[in-house]
């Protein structure tokens, strides 16, 4: 049965076994979002975008064992269409028994533990248009199927993925365009398996609490989410490649006191994507054909998170350290995880207040050449159903580094929202 | 006592506790050990509630007399000879609605706890240490919150006195956890039936912090005492919070597998 088949039937189960005790409960929230960039574009990148975003939630529940889901995401671009987006975040039919739960649907899923990067979080597709640097509140939902078994402390999941999502990737209008406001990406992505968007994909993973600590062991075998980037001489347009790959990866966090320890490595083999030949232009205007399939890689983020409570009245203030590794130097496949060997320093200040105000002030430093990314960011809800946000990004690079490109993309994005 | 055949119920009901289990601290005692066994009888007369469910809302309101709102259902489930756990789910604000609060208590040691946050599907590890923070910006903290194990304080019984016309005994109670936000918690408990009915909170620094009054203490399945109303008052910046439970449920046969990581992605 396709997935389409199969959410329809599981729907269809669900609404004819319980139509009598459901239950309902409808959320909507309508966000408008301005972002305004003080230093001018180059090429045909803007200077301010905005737009207004729609989310229904609706849970429809039965019983302790039935659950669906339907919550899509629906965004209007104000300044220019670019920005229009319909996202079926999370669109799923449930069952859940004691031990066992399956999920049929659209759905989005987080993996990770750490602060500044979530270098393991591969299942679903992100939009890197709205917020490059940050970009996991806007993931994407993809079909799937997932089974979870739980076994004592263990927990196993298995999941299988139907139909890839290319990434929604900054053009020429959009700041954060690799090629300073001059190229668009090509809107049809290449990919190293023949099925393309149908090559299926799935994933593996295992958790467990150990004391005072959450361990997890997973497997991915499918497409790396971000794309190597490839302009062919004279193109009008750069190319985007998917290629497979398989990841093994473990995260943990661990609370020690007032201490919490989390990490995050991996390991790529991107043997099962083969070789993928591109003619490409060198720096030095030479045209060369080369294998655009990257290398297998290694990477790692992990540190620790302080927590001082009541300082300041009732407020919390957070300390985190982190370190970022990636043993990936190819410019072209960097281009989305530029953090080689960085350092993150981050202070959380949660006053604790009636509207749940919380300033976050965070920095990736390159270790060598200290090229800096910034963001500040302050929140707080107003009247119990208004929540206003001010996200302040700074980029201080040096000439040589892959980020350099984003150094005149320094942003002031507010936005506004209220939930029903 | 009015309360006597509800007592004379409750140890009907415990066959194999001797009647003494909960009679007056015995006058022999130390006060250290008079103190402890109102507690320790309170805790006793709660055994066998197995699980239990409750609606609550909280108002907050500031110096100025501006009030917000929280809603969340909260359930408890027993674990014989350890600490219990409680899972709460948050209803309001309904930006926040779905995030999630999983608590193992543990009578030695410190406890473990996750937040789900449903915007990011991510559960987070809490600092075990998370004692003394403000819960959800109210005068209540976590370990207002949690349901607190006798073992985890040191006592001195004061003396008799009277609240509001009913008798009570005075208990001092001293955290042994050095991450409480509290030195000390004075403790008005009810002779009639060892609830609380009123506490004052003493900060690190020993000064008087809040200020609590336990409303309309009510008996479920003629067994279990829950207060209906709780109000929280911060003596030094004049807040206060109030936070009443209705609908409350007990022996609802919740499963233990309701109260993990697992369920706590799946809460609405």
């Amino acid at each position: 049965m396709s997935t389409r088949g199969s959410i329809a039937f599981a729907l269809l189960l669900f609404c004819t076994s319980n139509a009598t005790a459901l239950e309902h409960d409808l959320r909507v929230t309508g966000t408008t979002h301005v972002s305004v960039f003080p230093q001018s574009g180059e090429g045909d990148q803007e200077d301010a975008f905005a737009f207004t975003e729609l989310k229904p939630d609706l849970a429809l529940t039965f019983d302790e064992s039935w659950q669906a889901i339907i919550a899509p995401r629906f965004r209007f671009g104000v300044t220019n269409p670019e920005y229009n987006l319909l996202s079926l975040d999370d669109v799923y039919a449930e069952y859940a028994s004691d031990r066992f739960e399956v999920r049929v649907g659209y759905q989005t899923h987080f993996w990770g533990a750490a602060e500044s990067a979530n270098i393991v979080d591969i299942l679903n597709q992100k939009d890197f248009v709205v917020d490059f640097f940050d970009p996991k509140e806007n993931k994407l939902g993809e079909p799937a199927v997932r089974l979870r078994l739980a076994l004592g402390d263990n927990r196993f999941d298995m999941y299988h993925f139907s139909y890839f999502t290319p990434a929604s990737l900054p053009d020429k209008v959009n700041r954060f365009n690799f090629f300073d406001g001059r190229l668009d990406f090509s809107d049809d992505p290449l990919y190293t398996h023949g099925a393309e968007r149908l090559r299926q994909q799935v994933a593996l993973r295992w958790d467990r609490t150990m004391g005072s600590a959450d361990v997890g062991l997973s497997y991915f075998n499918g497409y790396e989410k971000f794309p190597v980037i490839n302009v062919r001489p004279g193109a009008l347009e750069a190319d985007t490649l998917y290629y497979e790959m398989q990841q093994f990866s473990g995260d943990l966090q661990m609370s020690l006191g007032s201490w919490l320890v989390k990490g995050e490595a991996l390991f790529q083999d991107t043997s099962s994507g083969g070789t993928f030949m591109a003619s490409a232009m060198t720096s030095g205007g030479q045209v060369v054909r080369r294998n655009l399939v990257p290398k297998n890689h290694t990477a790692f983020v992990g540190g620790f998170e302080y927590t001082f409570f009541g300082v300041i009245g009732q407020s919390d203030v957070g300390v985190i350290g982190e370190y970022l590794y990636d043993s990936e130097q190819r410019l072209d496949a960097v281009a989305f995880r530029p953090f080689q060997n960085d350092v993150f320093g981050g202070i959380r200040w949660a006053r604790n207040n009636a509207g749940d105000g919380e300033l976050l002030v965070g920095g990736i430093i390159d270790v060598k050449n200290q090229t800096q990314v910034w963001r500040v960011e302050y929140s707080e809800r107003y009247f119990d159903r208004l929540k206003l946000s001010a996200i302040y990004d700074h980029v201080e690079a040096d000439p040589r580094d892959p980020i350099a490109i984003f150094d005149n993309d320094n942003r002031l994005a507010i936005e506004l929202s209220y939930t029903y | 006592m009015h309360m006597q055949p509800v007592l004379i119920l409750i140890i009907l009901l415990s066959a194999g506790w001797a009647s003494t289990t909960f009679a007056a601290p015995p006058p022999g005692a130390t006060p250290e050990e008079q103190g402890q066994h109102v507690f320790v009888t309170r805790d006793t007369m709660d055994n066998g509630f197995t699980d239990a469910v409750a609606t609550m809302s909280m108002t907050l309101s500031n110096a100025a007399g501006q009030t917000s709102s929280r809603k969340m259902v909260t359930r408890y489930f027993e674990v014989q000879d350890a600490g219990n756990k409680t899972l709460i789910t948050f209803k309001f604000p309904r930006d926040i609605k779905g995030t999630g609060l999983l608590t193992f208590e543990h009578i030695d040691g410190a406890d473990d706890q996750w937040l789900y946050l449903p915007a990011l599907k991510r559960v987070k590890r809490i600092a075990s240490k998370n004692k003394s923070g403000s819960f959800m910006g109210s005068e209540f903290s976590y370990e207002d919150i949690a349901a607190t194990k006798p073992e985890k304080f040191t006592y001195k019984y004061i003396r008799e006195d009277k609240h509001q016309g009913i008798s009570v005994w005075i208990v001092e109670r001293y955290p042994k956890d050095p991450n409480s936000g509290y030195t000390k918690i004075v403790s008005w408990v009810d002779q009639s039936n060892f609830q609380v009915v009123k506490q004052e909170f003493f900060d690190r620094k020993g000064s008087p912090l809040k200020f609590e009054i336990d409303n309309r203490n009510t008996v479920y399945l003629e067994k279990f005492w829950r207060p209906s109303e709780i109000i929280m008052e911060n003596l030094q910046t004049k807040k206060k919070t109030t936070l009443t439970f209705s609908d409350w449920g007990f022996q609802q046969g919740q499963k233990s597998s309701l109260f993990s990581k697992r369920s706590l992605e799946r809460q609405r």
